[in-house]
């Protein structure tokens, strides 16, 4: 491998990934460029160049309302979706539960999605259960007090 | 609407809502633009996201479709006369930690259209090559061919600018 060719081939190594796979006679490069201080030194500035362009390109932040938009403008679409599946009949294909990859802005996103989350939420059956309870409760209260209030009038008269 | 498909379409949106605005940006750079691209890759998904298949098609699917978006969205095509050095000039020393994100993307405008977004695809680095060729239905030895193009232009772009400051 010539020195031209083993900067051809390190040209396209992604940044941050010198193992990738899909660069065929990478490690060999490698090899050289590890072992040349002329082309280790030409490496050293290319890869600090990549780098720079990857981390300017990963520092750009969209506009704090658009993950919010999407979410809401999607589950508009479901819900119309839903509607007209209803209305002429039809079944919407079930998908199945989807991983998704981790991602560097996850943690920010997560909260957004707990927050969506809690503004949408319905009540939990638990809660339902003690209202039920309560209500029921009442019921014999008034009940028992009725009954005795009958039996006091009886027992006047 | 369906529980799993809700919680299906959170997930996508928090996992790839922030590099497919990056990757939308990189092409139109402008805020606005970038942001309906976004929003309307999700819509479509949203659409038809439970007939799409495999979960690990979709990443891909969403870059093809804000491309192919974008590629339908463009009235005319934007050619800008590049900054650019001569292509044998020696090797100027450019600090690209002076400029911000949005600065860097802007120079992605100059670009040849070919090789603007496999080239933004290959820093942003949320796909590999492999992906990268599937979104845009070509091979692999292809998008390599690009990427390697796309480099040297942008490399001719910056020395320009150097130029030019």
């Amino acid at each position: 491998m010539t020195f031209d060719e083993a900067k051809t081939i390190l040209n396209l190594c992604p940044p941050e990934d010198e193992t990738n796979p899909d660069v065929p006679g990478l490690s060999g490069a490698l090899i050289l460029a590890n072992a040349n201080r002329q082309l280790g030194a030409w490496w050293e500035h290319e890869k600090k160049i990549g780098a720079q362009f990857s981390r300017k390109l990963n520092s750009i932040v969209p506009p704090a309302e658009l993950t919010t938009t999407i979410l809401r403008g999607g589950a508009t679409i479901f819900f119309a979706s839903r509607l007209i599946a209803e209305s002429t009949g039809e079944t919407l294909p079930e998908p199945a539960p989807l991983t998704v990859e981790s991602s560097r802005e996850k943690t920010a996103a997560e909260k957004l999605v707990a927050a969506f989350e809690v503004e949408n939420k319905t009540p939990s059956v638990g809660k339902s259960w003690i209202w039920t309870w309560r209500i029921a409760l009442l019921l014999v209260v008034i009940v028992a007090f009725l009954l005795g209030l009958l039996s006091l009038i009886l027992i006047w008269h | 609407m369906s529980r799993l498909q809700s919680l299906n379409y959170k997930k996508l949106v928090d996992a790839h809502c922030t590099s497919l605005y990056r990757f939308a940006f990189c092409l139109v750079h402008d805020e606005q633009t970038a942001c309906d691209l976004t929003q309307h890759t999700f819509f479509l998904y949203a659409n038809k996201g439970a007939t799409l298949g495999e979960e690990v098609k979709i990443k891909s699917w969403l870059y093809a479709t804000l491309h192919r978006e974008y590629l339908r969205q463009r009235t005319a095509p934007h050619v800008e006369a590049p900054p650019s050095a001569p292509a044998d000039a020696p090797p100027v020393e450019v600090d690209v930690n002076a400029l911000d994100g949005p600065a860097v993307a802007a120079m992605f405008a100059h670009m040849e259209e070919s090789l603007r977004a496999p080239l933004a695809l290959f820093y942003l680095r949320e796909l590999n090559y492999r992906e990268i060729a599937e979104v845009f239905e070509t091979t692999v030895e292809n998008i390599l061919t690009r990427v390697a193009s796309g480099k040297a232009q942008l490399k001719q772009i910056l020395a320009g600018r150097a130029g030019h400051a």
